[in-house]
């Protein structure tokens, strides 16, 4: 018996057997994965897709340039606020277990070159909470890249405030949204970037804050947890509640970006967010097309609604480059009749906006035909006030049968959501430019159209209302619109001569042509940027309102 | 010495390192898919185990079950053979954290040689002559067509990390570069995920020559000497033979130095093969290095008497080798045919179906690898080799004319198999003389 | 059968643990279970019966729970526990039958099917490989 046991002993060694901790159980498909494989994988699933949360260190790595990162603020001492029993031990024991000193990681760092203050969320640690000691790393975050001038990017995830410090957690809140503040007052781009799960206090205050917001696909968002929600309203949550599609549906991120893509995508809206540099008048020799001109006014109301017209997005991706577009008002939805982001021209960031009315018949019932809900104009404000903090150029297209018409457009305040549109367009400090480019329907164009220049394409019109509620309303016959037509004054010549436009673009025969039309377009708008880059910020708000004035 | 060992594979590989395992008294335990609960290997290993249905991807390609497999019969290593795992450094890195020694190069080495850009420019720097290409990545039509220029045509893109022949194009002119390289790095981006391309010089009409490598644990390697594995169709080998009819005596002893200090730059252990092109002046360049036994082994076995099989077992054991170069002698003239289950006619689809009856001649010099029994199934989920014909005999000549001999009365009766196809390559006149390039099956059988 | 045979497998049966054995001789069909039933501790049980239309309708109705991964069969959540189930416990559908360990993670092998356990078809600790049948449910 004994010399048996010897001779297990002696062989040991040679005993295969699988260690503990290097494979892991995937919670969605019951998969095994080789924890190193996942690691490769950026904590992706394999088998099934799931995103596991990923520890800090792997997403600093993840998303900057190699050896790039210097960490910061580690010297924030060490707090038992409230004299919470046993935290202090619970802490060390935390510590010891995940090799982290808190449950966020600060520092410096860049990401394709571009300079930028970083902080990462760690779920292991208490739940990515924040007490003290994360409060105060994220404030002096924001406070160095204010002073250092840099962008700051925050990886968001957390359960929220930190119980063991009470109320000292609650003030963190207030302390860090300030520094958020003054980073913004003071020009400077922040994206903040939520991952699973990411609720309470942190949502509650930076973490919401981004200029840009991205998430995680499926992550948890939200300020309480789904299973408070749950026993306190003693409803039952409906599916996706609280996930990042749901958040986005309801206009609350620019953006659902999936892992592999997080580095690009920050990267481009990092560049995005450049200053601009220095214009310069740039002289393209150009093809130019020709007028074909049509007397009947009608004909031209038709040819603006023609189906297959270029849209906007047909616009955006043929004159400019690069375009990244955002999503959602960041109060109730996101309208997909109306689209905007950034995009370069010349590599000079702009931003574009502009009704978006689809082009095969699911995209036009989706985008409701470029017919735009109140969140559609608040997404249009949210995108200028952006642009100007940025001190960047705003493009707008303008193709619109008329703003949304129905129940729920007025609930949510259609006419006040137009109204401010125009208000605050008003104020912008940065040149605006529309053009339009097909239907200019009413108040729902005229709420992108407040700009210091408004050009139109040869063959699209811009009214009071459509010819045929015009014929319904003085003649209470929609049939006579074709009369109405010739008489409201609607056709790009007519607009030219009123005053009302600045420049009519010639559309050579359509399609077929459309590459000559957009870089003829393209230089004129640059000619535009030029000149307006000539002008101070008072000059540009004046020449706006002196335009309007003498109508 | 172990004293058990997983095979991790299939077929006749599998059957032969079976056989091995009982020669060296080594228990074995056969790993099967339910497609294979009656194949050969299953049945004549000491202990085997199910780890999957029918579909590779889920049995011989499941590395958790195979682990699994190894550890529950208490297995010391495990033999990945050719194809499936062999040359995938996870699954070399997942025995090695289980304990479990992975008869094979490390899953460093491993990784280093199966990228490819990576290996290239490595055995560059170290002085071993390559193709000239890129020596970066290129991904963009303009920047490639700039290096494509510099290099010359013909010029060959390839994916980098492709595999039989896709992301693949030859651009003969300036003129068709564009379409070719776009057309490649489509195929690769679908293939692969990956439009990361490379472009290297074509080397028209070249023979394929790989030597066979053993490096042991402790620094020692050898060479036993080159294939010549040029007859192939679909860039798939279909006869291999050793020596290769157009090496002289001092061409080979010079790119067997050259496949051992390859050995050597990566500080190989075990089996390998050094893969090189000789063009039509003589000249050759490395190509790439395969970390695992090789289907055509046994014409180098047959011409060095050395068991190879054996001998990665006990470099994987931990022995040293017991040879040294000069002890190796190379004598006499191998060939190996590979009968597969395919029909030639058709574009060489495979055939599978239930084999009714099966017949291998023997004899002197006549060596027959095989997995096949009367009766058994040929499985549509797997390769379609079903034997390796080997022959040996004292010179060329003498050789091929023992193999007609031995493929005239092998009888497979049940499915479409390429015996004729390799009978009329035999009677070839210019097979016969030696004279044939990597182009052979193209220019003279479509 | 000849009595004595029979008697000689259940010896069989009883001697090396068997827990179910089936045997067809031309219409002729003997199957011997080894109850681990808290009743019938240590008896063995024989079933002869006649291979014909309607009883080939009873084993359609056998439900196999098969293991779906290699690993090491548990039939108890810890060492020291019960047995999740044994021979003629009514089984849900989903409900854990028995864990698997691959990988040092515990699988737990859940019933595709309601029904009673009527037999368990591995031993505690054993390998399991691919597609064995561990459970056969009625």
């Amino acid at each position: 018996m004994n010399d048996k046991d010897n001779r297990t002993d002696r062989n040991k060694e040679n005993i295969p057997a699988v260690p503990p901790g290097m494979w892991i159980k995937c919670t969605k498909c019951g998969k095994l994965i080789y924890r190193k494989e996942l690691e490769k994988n950026k904590f992706i699933c394999m088998k099934c897709g799931k995103y596991f949360r990923m520890p800090s260190e792997n997403r600093i790595l993840d998303i900057i340039d190699e050896g790039s990162f210097v960490e910061l603020f580690t010297d924030v001492l060490d707090k038992n606020p409230i004299d919470f029993p046993g935290y202090s031990e619970k802490k060390e024991i935390i510590k010891k277990e995940t090799n982290l000193e808190e449950a966020v990681i600060t520092g410096k760092a860049s990401i394709g070159h571009i300079e930028v203050m970083l902080g990462v969320c760690d779920t292991r640690y208490l739940m990515g909470s924040m007490g003290y000691i994360v409060g105060e790393k994220i404030t002096k975050l924001f406070e160095n890249a204010t002073k250092a001038q840099l962008p700051v990017i925050m990886i968001n995830c957390s359960g929220g405030a930190r119980m063991q410090e009470g109320i000292i957690s609650l003030m963190q809140m207030a302390k860090t949204v300030d520094s958020v503040k003054q980073h913004s007052d003071a020009g400077l781009l922040y994206i903040s970037v939520l991952t699973d799960p990411t609720t309470g206090g942190v949502a509650a205050s930076f973490a919401m804050l981004g200029d840009v917001i991205l998430a995680e696909p499926n992550s948890l968002i939200g300020f309480a947890g789904p299973r408070v929600i749950e026993q306190t309203t003693k409803q039952k949550l409906p599916v996706g509640f609280q996930t990042s599609e749901f958040l986005y549906e309801h206009g609350f991120l620019d953006m659902i970006v999936i892992r592999r893509e997080l580095k690009e995508r920050i990267y481009e809206i990092l560049k995005a967010h450049q200053k601009p540099k220095v214009i310069e008048r740039k002289r393209k020799t150009i093809s130019v097309c020709t007028f074909c001109d049509y007397k009947d006014s009608w004909k031209k109301v038709q040819l603006s609604r023609k189906i297959d017209r270029p849209t906007t997005v047909d616009y955006i991706t043929h004159v400019f480059e690069r375009f990244i577009e955002f999503h959602g008002d960041g109060e109730t939805g996101e309208d997909q009749a109306i689209i905007g982001g950034i995009a370069f021209l010349d590599n000079i960031p702009v931003t574009v906006i502009g009704h978006q009315k689809g082009k095969t018949t699911e995209e036009r019932i989706i985008r409701n035909f470029g017919m735009a809900h109140p969140e559609g104009y608040r997404k249009a404000i949210r995108l200028m006030k952006e642009a100007e903090k940025f001190r960047r150029p705003i493009i707008t297209f303008i193709d619109t049968p008329g703003a949304a018409c129905g129940v729920e457009a007025e609930k949510r305040g259609e006419a006040s959501a137009i109204a401010k549109c125009i208000y605050e367009m008003f104020n912008l400090k940065v040149p605006i430019l529309s053009i339009l480019i097909g239907e200019g329907g009413s108040g729902g164009a005229l709420g992108l159209a407040v700009a210091n220049e408004v050009w139109a394409m040869e063959n699209s019109t811009y009214s009071i209302l459509s010819p045929e509620g015009f014929a319904s309303i003085l003649w209470k016959n929609e049939k006579r619109a074709k009369e109405a037509a010739n008489l409201m004054k609607m056709t790009a010549k007519d607009l030219l001569d009123l005053g009302v436009i600045e420049k009519i673009l010639p559309e050579g025969n359509g399609a077929s042509e459309f590459k000559v039309i957009t870089d003829f377009l393209q230089v004129q708008i640059l000619d535009f940027i030029y000149n307006m880059s000539l002008k101070n910020e008072d000059e540009i708000v004046a020449s706006r309102e002196t335009r309007f004035r003498s109508f | 010495m172990f004293e058990k060992i997983l095979i991790a594979n299939r077929g006749e590989i599998a059957v032969r390192i079976i056989k091995v395992c009982k020669e060296m008294g080594i228990k074995s335990v056969a790993i099967y898919s339910e497609a294979d609960k009656d194949a050969l290997h299953t049945k004549m290993a000491d202990e085997a185990i199910c780890i999957g249905p029918a579909p590779s991807g889920d049995s011989y390609l499941n590395m958790e079950n195979i682990i699994s497999a190894a550890v529950g019969t208490g297995a010391q290593a495990i033999h990945p053979g050719f194809g499936f795992l062999s040359e995938n450094s996870l699954f070399a890195e997942k025995c090695k954290v289980c304990n479990i020694t992975f008869i094979g190069p490390t899953p460093e080495v491993i990784c280093k040689m199966g990228n490819k850009v990576e290996a290239r420019n490595m055995m560059r720097n170290a002085g071993v002559p390559i193709i000239s290409g890129s020596r970066t990545p290129v991904f963009d039509v303009c920047e490639a067509k700039k290096v494509a220029l510099e290099l010359g045509f013909p010029i060959m893109i390839k994916a980098a990390a492709g595999g039989g022949g896709k992301g693949m194009r030859i651009s003969n002119t300036e003129d068709d570069f564009n379409e070719n390289f776009v057309t490649a790095q489509m195929e690769a981006n679908s293939s692969f995920r990956d439009g990361t391309m490379y472009l290297e010089r074509y080397i028209e009409a070249p023979n394929h020559i790989e030597f066979q490598i053993l490096a042991d644990k402790y620094g020692n390697v050898i060479q036993l000497g080159e294939r010549d594995c040029s007859i192939q169709r679909h860039h798939q080998k279909i006869i291999e033979e050793a020596p290769s009819p157009k090496l002289s005596v001092k061409l080979r002893k010079e790119m067997g130095n050259i496949a051992i200090k390859v050995a050597k730059i990566v500080n190989y252990e075990g089996a390998g093969t050094v893969e090189f092109l000789l063009d039509k002046f003589g000249k050759y360049y490395f190509i790439e290095m395969n970390t695992r036994i090789q289907v055509e082994h046994g014409i180098t076995e047959m011409i060095s008497n050395v068991d190879i099989v054996k001998e990665q077992i006990k470099i994987a054991a931990g022995y040293s080798l017991e040879f040294k170069q000069e002890n190796i002698l190379l004598q006499g003239h191998a060939i190996e045919c590979r009968i597969n289950a395919e029909n030639p006619k058709m574009g060489f689809v495979p055939c599978p179906g239930k084999i009714n009856n099966v017949y291998f001649p023997s004899g002197n010099g006549v060596r027959i690898d095989t997995a096949l029994f009367n009766g058994c199934s040929v499985s549509p989920f797997y390769d379609s080799m079903l034997a390796k014909i080997i022959v040996y005999d004292s010179e060329r000549k003498k050789a091929i004319r023992k193999m007609k001999n031995v493929l005239e009365k092998i009888k497979i009766d049940g499915i479409i198999t390429n015996l004729e196809f390799q009978n009329a390559i035999l009677n070839h006149r210019d097979f016969e003389e030696g004279n044939f390039t990597t182009d052979f099956i193209v220019d003279k059988f479509s | 059968m000849k009595t004595e045979e029979i008697v000689h497998l259940l010896e069989n049966v009883y001697k090396y643990n068997i827990s179910e054995l089936s045997i067809k001789s031309g219409d002729e069909k003997i199957i011997i279970k080894n109850g681990i039933d808290e009743r019938a501790v240590d008896t063995v049980e024989t079933v002869t019966e006649r291979i014909e239309g309607e009883s080939k309708n009873r084993i359609d109705e056998e439900n196999i729970i098969k293991s779906p991964l290699v690993g090491r069969f548990y039939a108890a959540p810890a060492i020291g526990s019960d047995n999740y189930v044994k021979v003629g416990d009514k089984v849900e559908e989903g409900q854990t039958l028995a864990i698997i360990e691959a990988m040092k993670l515990m699988n737990e092998i859940k019933s595709e099917y309601s029904g009673t356990i009527k037999s368990i078809l591995v031993k505690n600790e054993e390998l399991v490989e691919y597609g064995q049948p561990l459970f056969v449910l009625v």
